[in-house]
């Protein structure tokens, strides 16, 4: 399954927090705001338990999203594709 | 994925949970722990920071060191559970017909994948080469007689059998190299097998003890993580220089694995120029090698009706000795 996760922060400092968040669970940017991943259930629960203490009380929104594989490959990308983080030395 | 470091300088450390690697002080990677699987160091001259030890042993991760050789060092990971009785069971298993059945499996196994490559060679020559296709697919069928020969071999004991299923191998492994040096002369010199201690100097062979030693490592790893002594051997003689065992489980993916993604690589001209003068690889074609075979090791095979990365497949015939030894299941040589 695929976990996608998008979100709107107006803090700065809460917004770092969030996406660092997503990258130590595994997931990789696709957009400025939206990580996409393939993780296992019992890792997506821990990421959604930090989500939950870190807006706890404020005014902002993050939804996570469970998609499954026959539906991401239905996904449709227009224009010029988000840079990702390629690395040389991950075989 | 596995994280390769093939580069003096660098600072693998962690930050936040999560593997992080420095250039010059500068970050260029940061990736999720739970991404990785293994981290191999090809080379010196790289630091580790003890934090990201501990996190990668909390994880189970290991990390291996290797030679510029190929050999492997170090293995670092985190202290096992005991498993005495399975290693108890193995050292009496040398001793009796569980061990002559796993040696001759682990000897038919080399020699029906060798075979196997044999024809899939012949295959693709059938019309571009026709004369050599029917020699090669001759000296294939040869070696199948040898396989049998194989089962024929009978004793008490692995002392007993080795000496001859280790002279039948040898026939065997002499028609393989020979047909293999006859279907690469047209790309590159290959004066035929040559091992690590006689110091090659030719790229094939240089290639194929890299890349052995390398898989070596990892089938070592494999019986350590199924708590299996890597020492105590069954096709190979023990000794206290070299892990008997891991030699014996390495026998049926060396083709499968090294084999197949060295003389792909001679075909598309990435081993020329690739040895220095000391006979060691350079570091680009050191990496593209190591590159080819862990993307080799992550391709899907099918082995007893389960589809699964040839890494796996490794870790799951590991844990079939010693389902053997303790005499719970049957092992059956890899032939994918």
């Amino acid at each position: 399954m695929f976990t996608l996760v998008i979100y709107d922060i107006t803090e700065d400092e809460l917004r770092a927090k969030i996406a660092q968040v997503c990258k130590k669970h595994g997931l990789t940017r696709v957009q400025k705001s939206a990580f996409l991943g393939r993780i296992p259930s019992g890792l997506r629960k821990e990421l959604i338990a930090s989500f939950r203490r870190l807006i706890e009380g404020t005014e902002n929104n993050i939804q996570v999203y469970v998609i499954c594989r026959a539906d991401i490959s239905l996904k449709i990308e227009l224009g010029k594709p988000y840079k990702g983080e390629e690395s040389e030395m991950l075989i | 994925m596995r994280l390769v470091v093939n580069e003096p300088g660098l600072f693998i450390g962690t930050r936040g949970g999560m593997i992080t690697v420095y250039k010059e002080r500068k970050k260029i990677l940061e990736v999720s722990i739970s991404k990785i699987n293994l981290i191999s160091f090809l080379t010196r001259g790289a630091s580790i920071s003890s934090a990201l030890i501990r996190l990668l042993s909390k994880h189970s991760i290991p990390i291996i060191f290797y030679s510029s050789y190929g050999t492997p060092l170090a293995l670092c990971r985190g202290f096992t559970s005991g498993s005495i009785l399975l290693r108890k069971a193995q050292y009496k298993a040398q001793n009796s017909e569980v061990g002559v059945d796993l040696a001759k499996c682990f000897a038919t196994g080399k020699l029906m994948n060798q075979r196997s490559l044999l024809s899939s060679m012949a295959k693709n020559r059938a019309l571009t080469n026709p004369s050599l296709a029917k020699e090669l697919y001759e000296n294939s069928k040869s070696i199948k007689g040898k396989i049998e020969e194989i089962f024929k071999v009978e004793g008490e004991k692995t002392e007993d059998v080795r000496s001859e299923i280790m002279r039948i191998e040898a026939e065997a492994a002499q028609i393989y190299w020979e047909s293999v040096s006859k279907a690469l002369s047209k790309v590159i010199i290959f004066p035929g097998r040559r091992k690590k201690f006689e110091h090659p100097d030719d790229p094939v062979n240089v290639a194929l003890n890299y890349l052995y030693s390398i898989l070596a490592g990892e089938c070592w790893l494999a019986l350590e993580v199924c708590g299996l002594d890597p020492y105590a051997g069954f096709l190979h003689v023990d000794s206290s220089r070299r892990p008997a065992l891991a030699m014996d489980l390495m026998e049926e993916f060396r083709q499968p694995v090294v084999d197949r993604v060295v003389f792909k690589a001679v075909f598309e001209r990435k081993l020329d120029n690739a040895v220095d003068k000391d006979g060691r690889l350079k570091k680009d074609a050191r990496f593209t090698l190591y590159k080819d075979y862990a993307e080799r090791m992550k391709s899907k095979l099918t082995f007893l009706n389960r589809s699964l990365p040839i890494q796996d497949h490794i870790l799951l015939q590991a844990r079939r000795i010693s389902e053997h030894i303790m005499e719970r299941g049957k092992y059956s040589p890899f032939t994918p």
